[in-house]
């Protein structure tokens, strides 16, 4: 890992007790992240927007807005950070809340380093995916961001398993057209089969069935 | 002979009763024996009403009749068959049913059965006398006047039972009345219309008639402020469906959100506060009188109708679910459904309660140890003392004393809280008559605050007070900080320069009936969540004093005894004359009297000095009876107005407590009455109350540790968790190639500080369980061997044990805290006697006091018991170690803990013939000097 690389994944530790916060801050340091403290919910919230790799390392139980609240808060904004808690309690129906909420882990303290780092590690791979999967998606919706209305209605009807001839009846044109409509709509998605485009519309999510159907 | 029913349509009812009954045409001759009557019921038998009134008329007229009487009774059911030709044929059945039957009189129950009955007139039955009862309406019947008939109109008395809820809620401002649609009930709404009209100007009114039962429920669920309900009757509603008014009375009572007054008195019972309600059983007795008027030969026409009148009765819970004060009811008002009695109604509630004194009281040590003293360092000794006692005595307050004397018993432990909690204000507030709004009951002030007196009403504090009223605690320090400056709340606060205020609702079965209200004005204060968990404890306390106190007694001494009330009395009574002499006596004292082991009842006469009788026996015995002499002249003397005292009266076959009650008559005499009360059982309960709550304590210690220690467990896990993250990123670091040895430093730096914060905790958690001594002074360890054993003696009895002390005369002093030594003992002397539970034929707890050679000094425990297994002689004082089934393994623990804050040691040995030795050494106070 570079530290100096600005695009090396970054870690938030939310923890409101100061001497905690700094060992952790230096324990995940010692393992070569780069990493960012803050003693409340809100003050990490208060940080400008980041939009790179990284993870949250979160404690619970905190004055004010809780760990848990912060998680919730952050699942409604798109592409949230991936969450590893800590706790002094390790009470069971929190620890279920907070899994079921997506968190990656959730470790009662104290905890040996290693624990926090494999967690860390699972949740800057969950990340990676992450943003992967979305820029992949972005880059899809680009490509059906190119369609003419008429390509997009076509493309619509094509997954939905209309022949078309079919097609053509129901857009009033002829099979002919509807033929070069989707041989487009095929080369702007960059898709070689009906297959590929059932899928790419499942990405999309497009229904692939029409509603009478 | 056969009629046919078309027939008697045909020719009229007349008629055809003419060809029926020709023989009844003919004088009544002869002396009919037995009378017969045949009675009229316009409803069903099931309805509660028609079966009071139908009780009321048969009692009286079974046992008051001269000569033997037969009653025939028909229910009509004209509310579910409205049909008139239906009616007409019935009557016809009924007359034909009776035909062979010589009737003297004809009793109708309801207006709408005397026009058909008299339509018979011109024959057969035109000397019966009729006698008809109006219900509800005040209209005479049709067909009245006629020289055959009188009777009883009966009206609902609305005017009556408006004035009675005017009465208990002045403040009313809409009155909203709720009756059914059948024609009958809308009678009834006619009645009460113009009996309310002088009402018309005053108050607004709102008639609920005839709706949909549904929608009506939905109606009084959400009424306006100042609305009471008038509740008629509810027989049919607008769709035609048929209901009891009871029953429906009961569901309008759950969803109401204002009382309810009603007219019948088969409504107590069934949600409403009360009225003038019209009693069908008083009715159907003054029926039962006129009866017997009638048939001992009195004309009807002479007996002009007379008018019934509603008697004033209330239900006590309704009274009491509203906050309206006993005191406002009409004069003459009954009061129905009285409290049971507190042991009765609220045996779980009152368990909890006494539970919860006990963890008041640990939890109240346990805040002052751990926030008070670093605080206000000077509070402690004062504080901690005064809240154990406040709590002891507001138990007993709970458990023993009689309802009058609660609210005084309230009243004066508030100075205590106030000081206790350093607030400047105090107040118990309850609802009242008034619906949003609690008004103060009990409180008390720090002097020169110059507020007065702060009730949380909805229209000053709508956000607290809706707070409260549902349950929840409100508590802030400077309003700027917590209440929104533009809010009714603040400026209210602002105004009563309120600079921290409490609101702790007083609850009971999950309602609140409303709060605890501690206010500062002199400076702000936190109120950290132990402390609103204590108060809210505290508050438990006097919701369960209050729901036993405001129970109202009637005057006392407003007029001298009834001596046949006294003399009927099962309680020993005795007047007495301004000089002491005894003037009359009850049967039941001479029976006391009679008994052996009566000291103060036997070989009194008439002429008996009673001073000089309590004064010798006072001097004989050692049974409780020294202050009697003195309270009893003080009485004498008009110094006192009563004055009480227990004494033992135990004969040698069984223990018995008495009271003696002196209590000055309030007349010309100015003598006294004198009362013997047996008390035994009551002491007996108390007794067990407090064993009870010894145990509870016990739990409750264990209980409030295990709270604390899982929130010590979260505080130590900080600084361990920063502990061990620190020490491996240390190792990082240094496993690195080039070290850096700055970080390491102020790594191991902030691992020092996080152990010191550890240990910090743990001697919190230390202090907390092993408390230093609070009250140092010398002590006598005799003395306090003797208190303890006073204490222990009742246990001792029922587990058949003997206490036997040997206890060295002369015994260095010790320098201790009396309560806490005191406890030792105990809890060493009740573990012993628990020891010899089981097994042991003889069961002897010997403790022993001696000086030991280098003037420390030992004091031992010793039962015969079953002994301590060898291997866990080591292990008995460590906390949570038990041997006994039931135990908490926390006694011995906290004995040695407590010893050993004294410097003294504290050890356990079994006896060489098996049973063990507990001993405690102590060094002493006074240097050696001999």
């Amino acid at each position: 890992l570079n530290l100096n690389n600005p695009t090396a994944p970054r870690i938030f530790v939310v923890d409101d007790d100061e001497e905690l916060r700094e060992s952790l801050e230096r324990l995940l340091r010692s393992a070569g992240f780069r990493v960012e403290t803050f003693g409340s919910p809100d003050a990490f919230l208060e940080r400008a927007p980041y939009n790179g790799p990284g993870c949250l390392v979160l404690d619970v139980r905190m004055p004010g807005r809780s760990g848990l609240e912060l998680q919730e808060w952050l699942a409604s904004a798109e592409a949230a950070l991936p969450i590893v808690f800590i706790t002094g309690h390790g009470d069971i129906p929190t620890s279920v809340r907070a899994m079921k909420a997506g968190a990656v882990d959730f470790l009662p303290k104290p905890f040996e380093d290693q624990m926090l780092l494999d967690a860390v590690e699972q949740a800057l791979a969950q990340d990676a995916a992450g943003r992967a999967r979305r820029a992949e998606l972005a880059t899809l919706q680009e490509r059906a961001a190119a369609l003419t209305p008429r390509e997009r209605e076509v493309f619509c009807l094509v997954v939905q398993g209309l022949l078309n001839k079919q097609i053509a009846a129901r857009l009033g044109t002829t099979e002919q057209t509807i033929k070069v409509h989707r041989g487009r709509v095929m080369e702007k998605l960059q898709v070689a089969s009906l297959a590929g485009l059932v899928r790419l519309a499942a990405r999309l999510g497009i229904p692939n069935r029409s509603p009478g159907a | 002979m056969v009629v046919s029913l078309s027939r008697v349509k045909k020719v009229g009812l007349g008629a055809v009763l003419a060809l029926l009954l020709p023989y009844a045409a003919a004088p009544a001759a002869g002396p009919p024996t037995p009378r017969r009557v045949l009675v009229l019921y316009a409803e069903r038998k099931s309805l509660p009403s028609m079966e009071l009134l139908d009780r009321g008329f048969q009692a009286t007229l079974r046992a008051r009749a001269a000569e033997p009487v037969e009653i025939y009774t028909e229910y009509l059911d004209l509310l579910r068959f409205q049909d008139n030709r239906l009616q007409q044929e019935q009557f016809a059945w009924y007359l034909r049913k009776y035909s062979g039957t010589h009737l003297d009189l004809i009793v109708c129950f309801g207006s709408r059965l005397l026009a058909p009955l008299l339509h018979c007139r011109d024959r057969p039955f035109t000397r019966v006398p009729i006698l008809c009862a109006t219900v509800g309406v005040r209209q005479l019947p049709a067909g009245a006047p006629n020289p055959r008939v009188t009777g009883i109109l009966n009206p609902i008395d609305a005017r009556g039972t408006l004035a009675a809820a005017l009465r208990l809620q002045p403040e009313t401002q809409r009155i909203v009345v709720v009756a059914g649609a059948s024609g009958y009930e809308r009678a009834w709404v006619e009645e009460a219309r113009r009996d309310l009209h002088d009402y018309k100007s005053r108050l607004e009114f709102t008639y609920l008639v005839g709706q949909p039962k549904a929608e009506l429920l939905r109606q009084v669920a959400v009424l306006p402020p100042h609305a009471v309900v008038l509740y008629l009757t509810f027989l049919r509603d607008g769709r035609g469906r048929l209901f009891a008014s009871g029953d429906v009375l009961a569901e309008l009572a759950r969803v109401c959100n204002a009382p309810i007054y009603g007219i019948s008195e088969t409504y107590l019972g069934h949600g409403i506060v009360g009225g003038s309600v019209l009693s069908p059983q008083l009715l159907g007795a003054r029926m039962g009188e006129l009866a017997l008027r009638v048939l001992a030969g009195a004309k009807p026409a002479a007996i002009p109708f007379a008018r019934g009148a509603g008697a004033l009765q209330f239900d006590a819970r309704q009274l009491r679910r509203w906050g309206l004060p006993e005191e406002r009811l009409p004069p003459g008002s009954t009061v129905l459904f009285p409290e049971p009695s507190f042991w009765a109604r609220y045996r779980t509630q009152s368990a909890a309660a006494t539970s919860l004194f006990a963890l008041f009281a640990i939890l109240a040590a346990m805040w002052h140890e751990a926030s008070g003293r670093r605080r206000r360092p000077r509070r402690i000794r004062e504080t901690l003392v005064p809240c154990r006692e406040l709590v002891a005595d507001l138990n007993a307050a709970v458990v023993d004393l009689p309802p009058d004397r609660v609210q005084g018993e309230i009243r004066s432990r508030l100075p205590v809280v106030a000081r206790l909690l350093d607030v400047d204000r105090v107040e118990l507030q309850q609802l009242g008559e008034e619906p949003r709004a609690f008004r103060t009951t009990h409180s008390w002030a720090v002097e020169g605050i110059g507020v007065g007196p702060l009730p949380i009403r909805a229209d000053e504090f709508p956000r607290i007070f809706t707070e409260v009223a549902q349950g929840k605690v409100v508590a802030f320090s400077r309003p700027e900080a917590a209440l929104d400056r533009r809010r009714k709340d603040f400026q209210s606060c602002r105004h009563a320069g309120v600079r921290s205020l409490a609101a702790i609702p007083l609850t009971l079965g999950g309602m609140t009936f409303g709060a605890l209200v501690l206010t500062t004005h002199r400076a702000a204060r936190e109120w950290p969540d132990e402390l609103v968990l204590l108060l809210q404890l505290l508050t438990q306390v006097f919701a369960g004093a209050l729901a036993r106190g405001p129970a109202e007694i009637p005057p006392r001494g407003s007029r001298p005894p009834d001596r046949t009330v006294l003399a009927a009395l099962s309680a020993p009574v005795a007047l007495v004359d301004s000089e002491g002499a005894v003037l009359w006596l009850n049967d039941a004292w001479r029976r006391l009297a009679a008994r052996s082991g009566a000291p103060l009842s036997s070989g009194v006469e008439e002429g008996t000095n009673y001073l000089e009788l309590c004064r010798r026996v006072a001097a004989l015995t050692k049974n409780g009876l020294e202050p009697l002499p003195d309270g009893l002249k003080a009485v004498l003397e008009a110094r006192r107005t009563e004055f009480s005292c227990e004494y033992d009266c135990s004969t040698p076959a069984e223990e018995r407590c008495h009271e003696l009650l002196v209590e000055t008559l309030q007349d010309d005499t100015a003598g006294l009455l004198v009362l013997h009360r047996d008390i035994t059982q009551r002491k007996r309960l108390q007794a067990e109350a407090h064993q009870q709550l010894r145990q509870d304590a016990d739990t409750a210690r264990v209980t409030a540790l295990g709270v604390m220690a899982a929130s010590l467990a979260h505080e130590l896990s900080q600084p361990l968790a920063a502990i061990l993250s620190n020490s491996q990123a240390a190792q990082r670091f240094l496993s690195a190639e080039a070290p850096d040895f700055e970080e390491v430093r102020q790594i191991l730096s902030a691992i020092g500080n996080s152990d010191r914060r550890a240990v910090e905790i743990l001697r919190r958690l230390r202090s907390l369980i092993k408390r230093e001594p609070a009250e140092l002074r010398p002590l006598d360890l005799n003395e306090l061997i003797h208190a303890v054993v006073d204490l222990a003696a009742g246990d001792a009895r029922r587990r058949k044990a003997n206490i036997v002390l040997e206890l060295e005369p002369g015994l260095p002093r010790v320098f201790g805290d009396a309560s806490q030594l005191h406890q030792v003992v105990l809890n060493l002397a009740m573990n012993g006697l628990e020891a010899m539970e089981s097994g042991s034929d003889e069961r002897r707890l010997a403790i022993r006091s001696r000086r030991e050679e280098d003037g420390w000094v030992e004091v031992s425990v010793r039962d015969t018991g079953v002994g301590i297994p060898e291997e866990q002689l080591g292990q008995i004082f460590k906390a949570f170690h038990t041997t006994k089934s039931g135990g908490t393994g926390i006694g011995l623990w906290i004995a040695r803990s407590f010893v050993e804050a004294h410097g003294g040691r504290i050890e356990a040995a079994n006896n060489p013939e098996g049973s063990a030795t507990f001993f405690f050494r102590l060094p002493p106070y006074e240097e050696e000097t001999a």
